[in-house]
């Protein structure tokens, strides 16, 4: 405890302290709500600047941004189904139905509120134990652990926004589809990348690399959200959501209790995982808020639970992705990496010892991380009572600008038209898909987990000597394989009792 | 039924050229993996034959009990609404495909009055405020102080045009 008031001390004591607080916690709001840019993008940009700033200076300026840049996709994934950052996908998933009622106030009001909940208590607890949780999760977590986790959470999200069990099936082996193509993680060979035996000129070079998954994501949410609204202008069907500023209520913050809850455990966990990191923390978090609810087909709808699931997560994986990177000198994530870069442009090496030999770059990166998350609960309720209006601006006015932000953020990523491409066809697809039942949820999800289910599944077998008893028989991915194989039959049950109900 | 029908058949025939690609090009040995590039695709295409496979199999106990639900009448609509409706998805394709060549900074402004008018807005003078609007703010955020690299252009005349408009967008920078 005095550690953490000593690092706030130093934190408020100094001008110069205080204006990088201010102006990375800004920025990161800011470049986390751009689609085209993110929190990455200022990273980046801003890298090169640390050399000449002190260490915990520079290193506490990063860890802000991160805070604030997963806060900030929420309010474009609400407001206009376009995630900020991949981790805000899920937000989409009921945050923008909720806008489409009139209830976005409600939706911004609970992302702002839990995105600072799960903020402060994930650094909460990584201030308390940073050390020992380190420790454990990277050495009991290992590639049969991840591909089992990554199995329980593809299981549980079948049934997240499609029409029926098998649509949700397979929009999830659909994203698994479109994430193998690329080159395989363990040899190297390419995949579907050569189309010469139907005709087509030679080996693609931009399949070989893979599809990267914003310009999908973006296809799929906004783009495909576009042409939704433009056809119902088009057969005067549109219904304009009201731009309602009415907040959750007290009894609405008590009633989501326990998805809070276990999303910040979700949250935490997942993010301390090196590679997972707060993008599956999201997915998760949301997965599992379906899979307890009382009411899951309500689950996509606009129901505030999902928007809380995913926007706690997502926080709480900020400050336990510190963990592996302070303790172990494992960064999780492209920004942790960064952060990485910043201790060895200091001379600096990150591991068990930094504790006591930088305990005051860690003790005012916790604070600076603490504060942060308490000040976007503060400026977030400013900003849902502006941006809110927006909605007020009629879609048709709206709609050339969103393509933009989408064509802008696709081709930003890599400064490749065929990424435009990908995207505009994604949100064709995507139109047509949601059109007939198919979830865009399931398809986002099977392609940014593909990658790294395949690759754990891969490391798995090599490790295991191919052996699945032994993979069942691991304490912990036992756990969640049987888990998820539950699931799955639950799942099949529910849909042969309703299909029963049906005729 | 025939809907479903048709759907399976959809995917059947995507699922076996991807199969067939595979096979063809990734089916190669790897030292130290016995499944091989090809194996986790594989069984991802299974997956999407399971789910394709049941999802015919609801449909043809649905009609089977005579429950299918009736399929909706999708209104065709007059000729003029039929070339709106296809040009909401044809419009950001013939964007993307003149950017590559014109360049995004001369296209952006021509584009954004192009959706609006499809989109229904007829007004010239909301067709000219909200085109410039959007195109200032994508410039001035975009160019000027984030300073993303955006398409310039093939062609030499759009080409110095489009370098033109930067620079004018970044003067005192």
């Amino acid at each position: 405890m005095s550690d953490f008031l000593w690092g706030t001390a130093t934190l408020f004591g100094d001008l110069e302290t205080i204006s990088i607080f201010v102006f990375s916690l800004f920025g990161g709001m800011l470049f986390g709500a751009i689609p085209g840019v993110n929190m990455l993008t200022l990273g980046a940009v801003l890298l090169p600047f640390t050399i000449a700033m002190q260490p915990g200076h520079a290193v506490m300026m990063f860890a802000i941004i991160y805070c604030a840049g997963v806060f900030g996709g929420a309010i474009t994934a609400i407001l206009f189904n376009i995630p900020g950052a991949p981790e805000n996908a899920p937000t989409c998933f009921d945050g923008y139905p909720m806008t489409t009622k009139g209830m976005a106030g409600k939706a911004i009001g609970a992302a702002v509120s839990f995105s600072a909940l799960g903020g402060v208590a994930s650094a909460v607890i990584m201030m308390a134990a940073t050390p020992a949780i380190a420790k454990w999760a990277v050495t009991a977590f290992g590639p049969p652990e991840i591909f089992a986790l990554i199995c329980f959470g593809l299981a549980v999200s079948a049934s997240v926004g499609a029409a029926n069990l098998w649509k949700g099936w397979m929009s999830i082996f659909i994203g698994l589809a479109i994430a193998a193509i690329g080159t395989d993680p363990v040899g190297g060979i390419p995949r579907f990348n050569d189309w010469s035996a139907l005709g087509f000129s030679g080996a693609s070079y931009y399949l070989s690399a893979g599809i990267h998954f914003i310009p999908v994501i973006l296809g799929f949410f906004a783009v495909s959200e576009v042409f939704t609204q433009a056809q119902n202008i088009a057969r005067g069907t549109r219904q304009r959501p009201k731009a309602s500023l009415q907040l959750p209520t007290l009894l609405e913050f008590w009633a989501v209790r326990f998805t809070a809850l276990r999303s910040i455990i979700l949250g935490f966990f997942a993010g301390i995982l090196p590679g997972i990191g707060s993008v599956l923390a999201a997915f998760l978090g949301y997965s599992q808020a379906v899979r307890w609810s009382k009411t899951p087909e309500k689950f996509g709808t606009g129901v505030l639970d999902g928007v809380v699931a995913s926007e706690t997560a997502n926080n709480a994986a900020t400050g336990a992705a510190m963990i592996p990177l302070l303790a172990l000198g494992l960064p999780g994530g492209a920004l942790t990496a960064m952060m990485l870069g910043i201790f060895q442009i200091h001379g600096m090496e990150p591991g068990p010892l930094i504790f006591i030999n930088s305990s005051e770059l860690v003790w005012i990166t916790f604070a600076a991380m603490f504060w942060a998350n308490v000040a976007i609960l503060g400026l977030g309720w400013i900003q849902t009572k502006t941006v809110v209006h927006i909605l007020s601006v009629p879609f048709r006015w709206l709609a050339p600008g969103i393509l933009l932000l989408a064509v802008i953020g696709a081709y930003a990523l890599r400064n490749l038209l065929i990424d435009v491409w990908v995207m505009l066809i994604a949100g064709i697809v995507g139109y047509f898909l949601r059109r007939t039942g198919y979830s865009a949820a399931g398809i986002v999800l099977g392609l940014i987990l593909g990658k790294i289910g395949e690759s754990a599944f891969a490391k798995s077998m090599q490790l295991l000597d191919y052996s699945f008893i032994e993979l069942v028989s691991r304490p912990i991915a036992g756990i969640l394989i049987a888990a998820a194989v539950i699931t799955v039959i639950n799942g099949i049950w529910r849909e042969v009792v309703r299909h029963r109900q049906r005729v | 039924m025939r809907g479903r029908i048709f759907e399976f058949a959809f995917w059947a025939v995507i699922t076996a050229v991807l199969w067939w690609q595979t096979s063809l090009f990734a089916d190669e040995t790897i030292a130290e993996y016995a499944f091989g590039a090809d194996g986790w695709p594989k069984v991802v295409l299974l997956g999407i034959m399971l789910g394709a496979t049941g999802q015919l199999l609801i449909g043809v106990l649905e009609a089977r009990r005579q429950q299918q639900p009736s399929q909706s009448k999708v209104d065709a609509g007059k000729d003029g609404k039929r070339f709106q409706r296809i040009m909401i998805f044809v419009a950001p394709l013939l964007y993307l495909f003149l950017m590559q060549r014109l360049g995004f900074f001369f296209l952006t402004p021509f584009f954004i009055a192009g959706y609006l008018w499809i989109l229904e807005v007829r007004k010239w003078h909301y067709l000219i405020s909200v085109a410039l609007a959007v195109y200032a703010v994508v410039l001035l955020i975009f160019v000027r102080i984030f300073y993303v690299a955006l398409p310039v252009g093939s062609w030499e005349l759009f080409y110095n045009i489009n370098t033109a408009i930067i620079s004018f967008v970044r003067i005192g920078l």
